[in-house]
């Protein structure tokens, strides 16, 4: 496991099928990924170790993706959202736009672009 | 009246005298007339039993009165004229025919009298005797009969039902109003005819023949639809009832028929089952609709998952992880490719079951169109197929859904592609002013051209073998919400063009919705 705080990403999708093969790519590329999948599941974010990126499902069970990256986002302002949402549309784009975290369309995605937005 | 002096036997005389006066007192206290005499001066001198109940005056009250009491205004007044005018001229007005006058009763009530007066002289006395019968009772009935006559022939000539009476044999007796006007036919043209063969259609008269027989026995014929004609030969849809009419000795004399036109209720029938049909297939394309977004959007994540794995595969390929890395590669890239195939299809079938409302903006025109086209440069080059544009309405702006526009344009652009398969080809975009406020937008292909009989904008429609014509569906709605119209037509010498009209303002408030289905 890279121990390294700036190669952390944590993964919060329910689609286990979807969420293990993105981590799999991710941890090819040197991330270490930790994996939940609901809102729920993830430890207190004072306990949670800090990541480099917060990758999360727009739409869950449970907590929804933007109330939990709400949370995220207060307890850490400068690490950077990154939203995947199954279905585009206005409303999800500007919401998620209104705070400054970054939009990724499930289309499938393509992993090189995704891996373009990650930091470092 | 004294007794003469020749008459020989006196007591024989007063005994015969007495037996008539008791044969006349039994006939006067018998009869159900009301006799009444008078002498020369009105007075009444006579007044029997049946008079007393008529009147109601006991003849001791009336028996010395003047007979006027007896009647009503003006005939009171007018008696004794009458009775002094008969005695100067000898001229009659009562006396010797029957005639219907009033009488009065003591309670006031005034009634009908049929009066006779005859007229005796005794000596010089001259004697009017009157009988009167009271007729109020048949009066009364006469004009109830007449009432009910009269409410029959309004009822049968305003009623808007037919109503027909035929003899034993079938032949028009009479016909009302009604069906005058709704055949067109005059009752002296048609009494006396066979009535099936004047009113009803040639294909329904047999079996209302049948029917109308049945109907003798039984008494009565239940509904039965049978086409009438009428004069202009129109046919309405009638639905026939019959009653068996008879005679005083009980012999069938003819049928009562009676028709209601039930043509416009029959049509509305069938409009109401149309919309019914309709209703019933909108639920079931609903329900499909709704089953088809589940399905889709239950698709994407398998599908977002599957791309993923097949990236790692990809990606770890390329990395050397495999070698030879081709065996690997290939299939993996091969993979890919029919998920963003699938992936395609996901979309469009989201983008249908959506419901989503229109954001209204303003669209630089030639920009948008230019851009579209742009993004098939690419492909296009490698075709042989030449992109063109053309701004022959020169407005700088319309306004619309820029999003929804594209995803119109783009369907539209790719179809023309598509159409003409490998180059040459020629694909051009045109804009005109086709009327005052609207921008017409075409998209004109160089291709084989839409086959016959096929509704492109039909659901499901398609012609091309991995189409799911879902998209010029969705592009007409997007049209459509905003105010505009597309269609179609075959281009010289070959090819489609599409033509879109659109308002250079923008959808009305009314039309800012795009519905699922």
């Amino acid at each position: 496991m890279d121990q390294d705080a700036t190669r952390r990403i944590v993964l919060l999708d329910d689609d286990r099928d979807f969420r293990t093969a993105l981590a799999a790519n991710l941890e090819d590329d040197g991330y270490a990924v930790e994996q939940f999948a609901r809102a729920a599941d993830v430890p207190p974010l004072v306990a949670l170790r800090r990541p480099t990126m917060l990758i999360l499902d727009y739409q869950m069970t449970g907590e929804d993706g933007l109330s939990f990256a709400d949370r995220f986002h207060t307890a850490y302002p400068d690490v950077p959202v990154l939203m995947v949402t199954a279905y585009w549309s206005r409303l999800v784009d500007a919401e998620v736009a209104a705070r400054g975290f970054i939009t990724l369309r499930r289309k499938p995605i393509d992993y090189d672009e995704l891996a373009s937005l990650l930091p470092g | 009246m004294s007794k003469p002096p020749d008459v020989p036997d006196a007591a024989q005389a007063l005994y015969d005298l007495r037996v008539a006066d008791a044969r006349w007192q039994a006939v006067l206290g018998t009869v159900r007339d009301a006799i009444i005499a008078i002498d020369a001066s009105g007075s009444v001198t006579l007044f029997n039993r049946a008079a007393e109940q008529v009147f109601g005056y006991q003849a001791s009250e009336v028996v010395g009165k003047n007979v006027t009491v007896l009647m009503p205004l003006p005939y009171s007044a007018e008696h004794d004229e009458y009775i002094r005018r008969y005695q100067r001229t000898g001229e009659p007005h009562a006396i010797g025919r029957i005639r219907t006058v009033q009488g009065r009763r003591k309670n006031g009530e005034t009634f009908p009298v049929e009066l006779s007066v005859s007229e005796s002289r005794v000596g010089n006395e001259v004697l009017y005797t009157a009988i009167l019968r009271d007729i109020s009772e048949r009066v009364a009935t006469e004009a109830a009969l007449r009432m009910e006559r009269d409410f029959a022939e309004r009822l049968i000539d305003t009623a808007e039902v037919i109503v027909l009476m035929v003899d034993a044999d079938g032949r028009v007796v009479r016909c009302n109003a009604y069906l005058q006007r709704l055949s067109g036919r005059r009752p002296e043209d048609v009494v006396g005819t066979d009535w099936l063969e004047t009113f009803i259609a040639a294909r329904d008269r047999t079996h209302l023949r049948a029917r109308c027989a049945a109907a003798t026995r039984a008494g009565e014929l239940g509904p039965c639809l049978a086409a009438l004609v009428t004069a202009d030969g129109v046919e309405r849809q009638i639905e026939w009832r019959a009653k068996t009419l008879r005679d005083g000795t009980g012999q069938v004399s003819g049928l009562l028929c009676i028709g209601a036109d039930l043509t416009e209720r029959l049509a509305e029938q069938d409009q109401l089952r149309e919309l019914q049909r309709a209703a019933q297939e909108r639920a079931r394309l609903a329900d499909i609709g709704a089953i088809t977004a589940k399905v889709v959007h239950d698709l994407g994540n398998p599908l977002a998952a599957l791309s993923m794995q097949a990236q790692l595969i990809l990606r770890r390929a390329r990395r050397g992880d495999f070698q030879p890395v081709g065996p690997v590669q290939q299939p993996a890239e091969q993979i890919l490719q029919t998920l963003r195939r699938l992936e395609g299809l996901v979309r469009e079938f989201t983008d249908f079951a959506r419901d989503q409302r229109l954001s209204v903006k303003d669209i630089e025109i030639a920009p948008f169109l230019r851009s579209s086209l742009d993004l098939w440069q690419a492909l296009a080059s490698e075709r042989g197929i030449v992109l063109t544009f053309a701004d022959g309405a020169h407005v700088a702006r319309m306004r619309g859904d820029d999003v929804m526009l594209r995803r119109v344009l783009d369907n539209l652009i790719k179809n023309a592609v598509e159409a003409i398969g490998s180059g040459p080809g020629e694909v051009i975009v045109e804009t005109a002013i086709s009327q005052p406020g609207r921008i017409s937008i075409t998209v004109a292909d160089s291709g084989p051209g839409v086959p016959a009989g096929v509704d492109v904008f039909k659901l499901f429609e398609t012609t091309k073998p991995e189409g799911t014509g879902i998209g010029l569906a969705v592009a007409k709605q997007i049209i459509a919400a905003h105010g505009g119209t597309i269609e179609h037509f075959p281009r010289q010498p070959t090819g489609t063009t599409f033509r879109m009209e659109l308002p250079i303002d923008g959808p009305g408030r009314h039309a800012t919705h795009r519905s699922a289905r």
